[in-house]
């Protein structure tokens, strides 16, 4: 294994520490509406998921950022369930990946 | 060279410490307050990596302290922005990042804008090295100017190719030394015999 790939793992595992963070602060941001914690973490998912490569995810949460700063909470609901599902498929294949627990 | 890096996602922070590691030494900050208080401590990092969107002050705000404070103004910024509107990169610029890089990143072209961001500021550094150098040259001419080689016997001086002078020419050629003839109050009182003591003349002067 040389570097890049131990960096790539190392950051994999970040990530699957990190995302149910920013799900749950989107979760809150809609339960207790608040669009500025919904933007704030789709702004962190968005980023993370771009730099990953997963273009049809990351479209998603740049939606639930633009979302959060229009304060359109409703129009978030929709959004919010598909990049939950489309997500739980890339953590299955990068849990895979690195090894880990699901 | 000591580099900050203020990024509040810990995937984005782990990339740029392992693509800044071992060839930099790096203060790391999760939030812009963090970053603000790592600036502030004794021989503070040269170069800083600011994400543009972190809890306590964001990148172009902390940018804007970084200027306005004489410590830290000579800092080189580079913003992190995931946002790529032409507003947003100069509403960054403005608020004083010297550059900007989009998130997410390639990784080679980080690594190429730090080094950029090393050169100015070595550049930088050997400019004020040699201002002060040519300050203290400047200071030794203006003392060198007024030494004046002077033979003790016929009082005559030696120009800059070996020439002797009458001290007189030399007087007359160099008047920003200052007045360059006076009669002394000996001689305007008629005397030509040789001049008598200074303290003589001191008295003769207040009188």
């Amino acid at each position: 294994m040389d570097g890049d790939e131990k960096l790539l793992l190392e950051i994999l595992q970040i990530f699957l520490q990190e995302y149910p963070k920013q799900i749950a602060q989107m979760d809150r941001g809609l339960a207790e509406l608040k669009p500025d914690l919904l933007e704030q973490a789709a702004h962190s998912l968005k980023g993370e998921l771009g730099f990953l490569g997963v273009p049809e995810i990351e479209h998603l949460a740049r939606q639930l950022e633009e979302i959060g700063r229009r304060r359109q909470l409703t129009a978030a609901v929709d959004v919010l369930a598909s990049l939950k599902e489309q997500l739980s498929g890339f953590v299955e294949i990068i849990r895979n990946d690195v090894g880990a627990e699901p | 060279m000591k580099i900050l890096i203020a990024e509040d996602d810990a995937l984005f922070r782990r990339t740029l410490e392992e693509l800044l590691l071992p060839a930099y030494e790096l203060q790391v900050a999760a939030h812009g307050d963090e970053a603000w208080a790592l600036l502030q401590c004794p021989d503070p990092p040269k170069l800083a990596i600011l994400d543009g969107v972190m809890p306590g002050f964001s990148g172009p705000q902390l940018c804007r302290k970084i200027r306005s404070s004489a410590e830290t103004s000579a800092t080189y910024i580079i913003l992190l922005t995931s946002r790529n509107t032409v507003a947003d990169i100069v509403s960054g610029l403005h608020s004083g990042a010297d550059d900007y890089v989009i998130k997410p990143f390639d990784p080679e072209e980080l690594r190429a804008r730090v080094r950029v961001g090393e050169r100015v500021l070595n550049l930088q550094s050997s400019l004020s090295t040699e201002l002060v150098a040519l300050e203290n040259a400047l200071v030794n001419e203006h003392v060198l100017q007024h030494l004046l080689p002077v033979c003790p016997s016929c009082k005559g001086h030696r120009d800059n190719v070996e020439y002797w002078h009458e001290v007189q020419d030399y007087l007359s050629t160099h008047r920003e030394a200052g007045d360059y003839q006076q009669i002394c109050l000996h001689c305007q009182n008629g005397n030509s015999s040789k001049h008598t003591a200074p303290a003589e003349v001191l008295m003769e002067l207040h009188r």
